[in-house]
């Protein structure tokens, strides 16, 4: 349990670490963009020497850029992220607005990945034969599905074909979110699915190739039980892994299928702030993004220690 | 070039046509669909029926009809000979993107690999950084910094693939580095950057070009992507991703044909690369 502590330790100090450095990326490389921000808050008209100082002194464009960083940083960390030029409101409440709806459909896509990327690859590994090549072909095609290639075929036969879902917009409640983000988050799940698919099968197909499944089977040991105790135990490891770190990939290409859709989330958000430069946007948006990406990566890790504690701790399953 | 080199050289050329027979006949069936994209590439303007730009509004989704076998788009151009000139940026992006990821990365497994120590040590943690960016979002702020277009958004994919190839090529070049032959070269003296550059290089090859296959997939997936979000090649350009974003509207209104044209395009060439790429690998693995 210490070593495992110790383990959580190092991993919060190297998370810490990470977020420094790429916090100080996101910040340096928009500092670094060509423009100038006074007269993109001017609109490009020329202002007196004055307000320039006073819009200078606001927004610290006249301190050097270390301290910037700094001041940026510090107000990050309390939660304020700047005003949006383009809408004059803070960013973070813009982002709050708009992180429950991509929240939502990743939420709802990871289930569909656990769900029956899991399902479908112990479905091909536990039975050999033709299910399992239905397994390989299906995921083999679902895997180079671009998710918004899935959006144009899902749209065009659930929704306007047959009719069954909405093309566009999100829902009102519970289960008009659920409604309206079906076809969403399946465009979404389809290449991730199959990549979860494929390692879970090769993965059990593996265990039971293993030396201890054979000796298991030859004592005789009940099927379902030598499945569950011996075949899947083992294989939980790479499928873990696989799994968590696709999901954690979702966060970000929710802003393809938001855009498809016509989602009102935080990638779509991120699109059009980049599209307008309004850079503070761009900024706090890419921070919330990576902090989640490498927070669900840290789970990962963790559940990983603690469904195989005999392999040394941080080292992942390739 | 020395008899004994021009062998060398043909020894490896044969040897990628060997690996290549290798991948069975599914393998060879994706080689081909890679062999007439690239085609495409090259002649793809010089066999368009029509001009991809000219539109008439009054041919808006209409369907397949004699002269255009995949119809019109929403702005009644030929979807045909879109898809035969986009192929140009949406085979040559993913093109540099690999080319520029997997020179960075070789560069630096191999380096590092060979140094050991503090160099390998700070080089792991640096790539380790760059996990916390995914490609996608790492493209879009290249594209906010540097402006729109295919240029940030190919240079943002290279840095972002990088770390995932340095991975598996800095294992194969720790396992060259321990073997004998490497040890020997280095009593007889010959320099480490020959060493490197002639032998374990060369001799990782294999894997190269299997990474270079799998990444070639997703980097054409997250190109087209960053153009469908109308961050990367700008229309009037027919690139397969602009087609998609342009012609969503039309499959919403139950003309998805102009969309889907461009979506199996890269569907094609993505399941191509991704099945060659994973035969290459289990081969090279299997030969270990």
């Amino acid at each position: 349990m210490r070593v495992q502590l110790l383990f959580f330790v190092r991993r919060l100090l190297m998370l810490a670490a990470t977020l420094l450095v790429a916090s100080f990326v996101i910040f340096g490389s928009l500092y670094l963009a060509p423009g100038n921000p006074i007269a993109v808050l001017s609109g490009g008209r020329s202002l007196p020497p004055d307000a320039i100082k006073i819009l200078e002194h606001r927004y610290h464009l006249d301190e050097p850029f270390l301290t910037q960083y700094w001041i940026w940083l510090t107000n990050a960390m309390h939660g304020d992220l700047g005003i949006s030029i383009t809408l004059r409101e803070d960013v973070s409440i813009l982002i709050a607005q708009r992180a429950g709806s991509t929240a939502a459909l990743v939420l709802y896509a990871a289930i569909l990945i656990m769900v029956f990327g899991v399902g479908l690859g112990l479905l091909g590994g536990l039975r050999p034969g033709w299910i399992d090549t239905g397994v390989i072909v299906t995921s083999a095609i679902s895997a180079a599905l671009p998710a918004f290639v899935a959006a144009i075929v899902l749209i065009a036969v659930f929704s306007v074909g047959l009719g069954w879902f909405p093309s566009l917009g999100s829902g009102e409640g519970v289960l008009d979110t659920i409604y309206h983000d079906t076809l969403p988050a399946i465009a979404l799940a389809a290449s991730s699915l199959a990549i979860v698919a494929r390692v879970t099968r090769a993965s059990v197909r593996e265990e039971f190739g293993r030396e201890h499944v054979q000796t298991a089977i030859s004592r005789g040991i009940p099927y379902p039980a030598l499945v569950r105790r011996h075949v899947l135990r083992n294989a939980a490891i790479p499928i873990t892994t696989v799994t968590g770190v696709t999901i954690a990939s979702l966060i970000a290409s929710a802003a393809i299928v938001e855009r498809a859709f016509g989602l009102n989330g935080l990638g779509a958000y991120l699109v059009s702030a980049a599209n307008s430069k309004d850079f503070a946007v761009v900024q706090g948006i890419s921070l919330v993004l990576v902090l989640v990406f490498v927070v669900v990566n840290l789970i990962v890790d963790v559940l990983y220690s603690l469904i195989d504690p005999r392999i040394s701790l941080g080292s992942r399953a390739q | 070039m020395s008899t004994a080199a021009a062998a060398l050289q043909l020894r490896r050329a044969s040897a990628a046509w060997k690996a290549l027979g290798e991948t069975g006949p599914i393998g060879l069936a994706s080689a081909m669909v890679i062999v007439i994209a690239v085609l495409v590439t090259i002649f793809g303007p010089l066999i368009a029926p029509s001009d991809p730009y000219l539109g008439q509004l009054s041919n808006s989704y209409i369907g397949p009809g004699p002269g255009a076998p995949l119809g019109y788009d929403g702005a009644g151009r030929d979807v045909l000979s879109r898809v035969l000139v986009g192929a140009r940026t949406s085979m040559l992006g993913p093109f540099f993107v690999v080319v520029l990821s997997l020179a960075a990365a070789t560069l630096l497994a191999v380096w590092s690999a060979w140094v050991g120590g503090n160099v390998d040590s700070v080089v792991s943690s640096l790539l380790n950084v760059l996990f916390a960016f995914p490609g996608i979002l790492l493209a879009i702020l290249a594209t906010a910094v540097f402006g729109k277009g295919l240029q940030a958004a190919t240079i943002a994919l290279a840095i972002a693939y990088t770390p995932y190839a340095a991975r598996v090529l800095r294992g194969a070049a720790l396992r060259e580095r321990s073997l004998l032959y490497v040890s020997a070269l280095e009593v007889q003296g010959v320099p480490a950057w020959a060493i490197c550059f002639r032998h374990i290089i060369p001799n990782v090859v294999p894997l190269i070009l299997a990474q270079a296959t799998t990444l070639f997939g997703y980097a054409m997936v997250d190109l087209a992507a960053i153009s469908f979000l109308s961050l990367g090649v700008q229309p009037p350009f027919p690139d397969w991703g602009v087609m998609i974003s342009e012609n969503l509207s039309g499959a919403v209104q139950g003309f998805p044909l102009a969309a889907l044209s461009a979506g199996l395009c890269i569907f094609a060439v993505v399941i191509s690369f991704s099945i060659l790429g994973q035969r290459l690998h289990e081969n090279y693995e299997a030969r270990r």
